[in-house]
């Protein structure tokens, strides 16, 4: 009996070291399984997030990723990978002290390797290299550097205090063995396109048809995610999307068309939750070109739109007109400017202020030269609404005399184009911020490059000095009083013809649980949603 | 939209014109108009649109009936948007005039002392009015207007010896400070009627009247028992124009500005609205034709002024006409069981409203039902459970008043994420922020609770879209910004959508 019982000892013990440690589930009471389809309005080319800047790749990269800290719902910092941290009395250095039980999602036929200080270091190097295309430096400027002072312990030393430093470290970390490239990070680097991290859920597989598939982490150190599977199925139709979601093809839609909001929501199955708030659209154009560098001909096109006759047609009036570069439910958003009235009148004076008369066929011109430009579109946002927007725009210049040809580009070769070739004269997008309200990235001068946010070199000396103050006061009033001015000028200069902020929400299924969805990152607490087990698939 | 209230009013009007015999006139007819307005929410241009014309006889008693039920939803509404100012203002007061250095602000304190007062915590109001006065920071005037304010908070904790004392300073020529004093001394009750209109008449002869005259005139008239002309003094200004802006000095750079509202203006709006409405709605009960409709509402605009023995005759008097439509009875019955409660009978205001709820299935009677529960504050289980099952379980069409209710009943317990979700459910999506299909009250209560969940740009949101008809939202919406500004906690991303 006692050999038995020590047989049994010894085997249990052998046991428990032979497993690989893991972390522990999340003891909530509720249910592991079940998978959750959700509907992307397009496809993303990089799923890293150094060199993604759309929002598809963020919501990606919110669920395989962690960063040193993150925000709750309460607007509170929360540790993540690291687990406490202190900030010196002058603001100026930040000591952060790193979980120990975290590991990286492993590759195929690989062990999972811990998480360690050496990460954190590659991560901020890798960001700031000269050579890494990324929207983040202008971001991190403010360090002076980072040290690594122990396997789980890191330095962060920063060039002056700033507002709300604690927040900037939510950045996500990379894995050191991730990249190929140990100095500088591409797109083309597989690793942008097959990331690990150490967030609740891996990436298994991204299909054919563009699928991304995720699978839960069971190692994740809060506790393995409850639902198993995550897909994420493009969509180059919202209509499509919408059906998808009344089908039953999808469980959830991340932006609902604002013309099936009314069907969404007469249906008792799905729940409703605002989403994206602070995004505006507009047409943005390239300074480079220069009848567009002059003042006068962008205010020109401003004032030739009928912004809400085309909000009220092709939205059914769900959204509001905006009047510059911040959404109406931003803290930045200058209240006393506003939108510029729909005036052809003024724009063709103005045009002709600026030395155009109409030319045989109608269409301005000067020194020769057609007043004739080009519009490029993505074509995977070629929702019918968007269409319409843009042959009203056509029309709508060609009322005042300025000659429109439209261009429909597949998303990737379009985003070549604005970001990277600069080969445009006007495009069609959509911004979306979270809510620290930094224009900086899309208007500073310093911005202007390849693959950078300031596409349409925009050069403006006193924005780019109200920016920079902005950056460096600590004052959050005057921060306020800066970027106040801030809309006024931008509004004033028309870099972009402003247009509007849609309603916008997201949908899913009742079935889905304890769903809290992060305004601008989407998946934040998704690792606390369940699926009841009756209803798991 | 409230189209079952609507059109159940209309078939009361239709009843007060059928008992009286007369019929409703064209389309261009100004009372018709302003209904239409009415039923979009669109009280201010309602209002202005009746006040401005001349009507005699019947239709003379018609027009101040509607006047009457705008200006009482106009009250609600103002009430509402001082919940949530007060909940903004006071939060990013207090975070302003604990922002110390060189670019502290000099006049944070006494706004919050003021905003302090209006909400009832005069004691906390009297702490920072003596900083203020004591901060030779605080240029000397607005040391003054501090002094009259302490007056004001030290009457409201009953030491009248030490109000008077400070009221009797030495009196100054400048005409904000003046009327500060009248407007405290008439709240207070120790001015005459005749003393406070000649105050006030004196002062709207100036060339100009600052925001913050504007607002004492206002609260004069009122003291006076004149509340038209307090409502033309208000109509004469830009509500959404601050009271004071402070500008600071820089070295280099950028000055900044902080702009500072009274959130009392937002009290004096609602007592003065639901003042008008008593009595328009008197006038209209005078008259046989519209009296049947006018004492119903006359009910709930001396409720709101306190005046419960009056409110409750008004109430009984409806429910004793035979003609009172069903869904306006069980309304009826609602607010007096409020009453009830109010005179300390809670078990039978209680047991009233669990049996009006038991009876109905109408959203509307349990709407009013739950709203009378709310303002009580009472438990009122069964009710809530019953409700609650009716808003799940009904068209969202139909069930956007008592969302409403649900709403602002979970927002007094503080209970947010409730309070969000049942308002939430009843909100008309797809006309998110618009007035025509959400009610303002509705929109106003949501707000509040997304600034209290600190889901800001919700809220920012929402009163940007309602700024376009009551521009006194603007007080609202720069306290919300910032209170934001100072509590995001965003890295600074921005991606292509």
């Amino acid at each position: 009996m006692k050999t038995r019982t020590m047989l049994k000892l010894v085997f249990l013990i052998g046991t428990a070291f032979a497993l690989p440690l893991q972390a522990a589930p999340k003891n909530d009471g509720r249910p592991d399984g079940g998978l959750l389809n959700y509907s992307e309005y397009g496809r993303t080319s990089t799923l890293d997030p150094v060199t993604s800047n759309e929002t598809i790749a963020l919501r990606i990269t919110e669920l395989v990723f962690n960063g040193l800290v993150g925000i709750d719902e309460k607007q509170e910092i929360v540790p993540e990978l690291a687990e406490r941290w202190e900030a010196s009395k002058d603001g100026r250095v930040y000591t952060f002290f790193l979980r120990k039980d975290v590991k990286w999602h492993p590759r195929e036929g690989e062990e999972a390797r811990p998480f360690s200080a050496d990460d954190v270091v590659f991560t901020y190097n890798i960001m700031m290299h000269p050579k890494t295309i990324t929207p983040l430096k202008v971001r991190y400027e403010f360090i002076e550097k980072v040290e690594k002072t122990g396997d789980y312990s890191v330095v962060f030393t920063l060039k002056r205090p700033i507002l709300n430093a604690l927040a900037k470290f939510s950045f996500k970390i990379l894995p050191k063995h991730g990249p190929r490239n140990p100095q500088f990070l591409t797109r083309e680097d597989p690793f942008a396109r097959a990331p690990i991290g150490t967030g609740p859920y891996m990436l298994k597989t991204v299909t054919g048809d563009g699928e991304v598939v995720l699978v839960a982490n069971p190692d994740y150190f809060k506790g393995r995610a409850h639902i198993d599977k995550f897909i994420a199925k493009p969509f180059a139709d919202q209509n499509i999307m919408t059906q998808a979601l009344m089908f039953n093809a999808v469980d959830m839609i991340v932006l609902v068309n604002p013309r099936n909001l009314p069907e969404v929501q007469g249906d008792k199955r799905f729940v409703m939750q605002p989403y994206n708030a602070l995004s505006y659209s507009f047409f943005g154009y390239n300074m480079r070109n220069p009848l567009l560098a002059d003042k006068k001909v962008r205010e020109a096109i401003a004032l030739a739109l009928n912004r809400q006759e085309m909000l009220s047609s092709f939205f059914n009036s769900q959204g509001t007109v905006i009047s510059g570069p911040f959404a109406p439910g931003s803290w930045a958003y200058n209240l006393d400017v506003k939108p510029l009235a729909f005036d052809p009148e003024k724009a063709r004076a103005l045009l002709a202020e600026a030395g155009f008369k109409p030319g045989a066929d109608g269409t301005m011109e000067k020194g020769g030269k057609k007043l004739a430009l080009s519009l490029k579109v993505p074509i995977e946002k070629e929702s019918e609404a968007v269409k319409r927007v843009v042959l009203a725009f056509q029309n709508y210049l060609k009322a005042v005399g300025i000659a429109v040809n439209v261009e429909f580009k597949e998303w990737q070769a379009w985003k070549e184009d604005v970001f990277l070739e600069h080969n445009f004269d006007i495009m069609f997008a959509s911004w979306v911020f979270d809510d620290s309200a930094d224009i900086s990235s899309l208007f500073h001068s310093a911005e202007i490059g390849a693959w950078k946010n300031n596409f349409g070199g925009y050069s403006n000396p006193e924005v780019d000095g109200l920016i920079v103050e902005a950056k460096l006061t600590l004052d959050h009033e005057k921060r306020r009083t800066i970027n106040r001015k801030l809309h006024a000028i931008l509004a004033e200069e028309q870099p972009y013809a402003f247009l509007w902020t849609l309603t916008n929400y997201s949908a899913f299924h009742r079935k889905v649980r304890r769903v809290q969805i992060h305004p601008y990152k989407f998946f934040s607490f998704a690792d606390e949603w369940f699926i009841p087990a009756s209803e798991q698939k | 939209m409230r189209a079952p209230f609507s059109s159940l009013f209309l078939i009361s009007l239709a009843s007060s014109f059928a008992f009286c015999g007369g019929t409703a006139s064209g389309a261009d007819d100004p009372v018709t108009a302003a209904m239409k307005l009415y039923e979009k929410r669109r009280y201010e241009q309602a209002g202005r649109l009746l006040e401005d014309a001349r009507f005699d006889g019947e239709r003379g008693a018609q027009a101040q009936l509607v006047l009457g039920m705008i200006y009482l939803r106009s009250a609600d509404l103002h009430e509402a948007f001082a919940r949530t100012a007060a909940a903004a203002q006071l939060d990013y007061l207090d975070k302003l005039s604990k922002t110390g250095g060189e670019g502290r602000s000099r006049y944070a304190r006494l706004y919050l002392a003021e905003a302090l007062l209006a909400r009832g915590n005069a004691r906390e109001a009297a702490r920072h009015f003596e900083r203020v006065r004591a901060d030779p920071g605080v240029d000397g005037h607005y040391r003054s207007i501090a002094g009259i304010g302490l007056g004001a908070a030290f009457w409201a904790q009953g030491e009248s010896a030490r109000a008077r004392k400070l009221w009797s300073e030495p009196p100054q020529d400048a005409i904000e400070i003046r009327l500060a004093r009248a407007a405290a001394q008439g709240r207070a009750g120790v001015l005459d009627a005749k003393t406070l209109q000649r105050v006030a008449d004196d002062a709207r002869g100036e060339k100009y009247l600052s925001p913050r005259t504007r607002r004492y005139l206002v609260e004069i008239y009122l003291a006076a028992a004149a509340p038209d002309q307090a409502l033309a003094v208000a109509r004469a200004a830009d509500l959404g124009t601050a009271s004071y802006v402070e500008r600071f000095k820089a070295a280099e750079g950028t000055a900044k500005t902080l702009a500072f509202y009274d959130l009392a203006l937002l009290n004096d709006l609602a007592q003065l609205y639901r003042e008008l409405a008593r009595r328009r709605l008197e006038q209209a009960a005078a008259d046989p034709r519209t009296k049947p409709t006018a004492e119903y509402y006359l009910a709930e605009a001396l409720s709101g002024l306190g005046e419960n023995d009056k409110a409750a005759e008004s109430a009984q008097a409806f429910l004793a006409r035979p003609q009172a439509p069903a869904q306006y009875r069980e309304r009826s019955r609602a607010r007096l069981a409020l009453l009830t409660y109010r005179q300390g009978k809670r078990e039978d205001a209680e047991r009233i409203w669990t049996n009006i709820a038991d009876q109905s299935s109408d959203p509307e009677v349990l709407a009013a039902v739950v709203l009378g529960c709310a303002e009580a504050q009472a438990q009122c289980t069964k009710v809530l459970a019953r409700a609650g099952q009716a808003a799940e379980a009904g068209d969202v069409r139909r069930t956007q008043r008592l969302g409403y209710a649900l709403g602002v009943y979970y927002l007094r317990k503080q209970d947010f994420a409730r309070a969000i979700a049942y308002m939430e459910g009843g909100r008309d999506k797809s006309n998110k922020n618009k007035i025509e299909a959400n009610d303002p009250e509705m929109l106003a209560a949501l707000a509040e609770a997304y600034y209290r969940t600190k889901k800001f740009s919700e809220g920012l949101e929402i009163f940007f879209e309602m700024s376009q008809e009551f521009a006194v939202v603007r007080q609202i919406q720069e306290a919300v910004q910032g209170v934001y500004s100072m509590e995001q906690r965003s890295a600074g991303d921005v991606r292509i959508l």
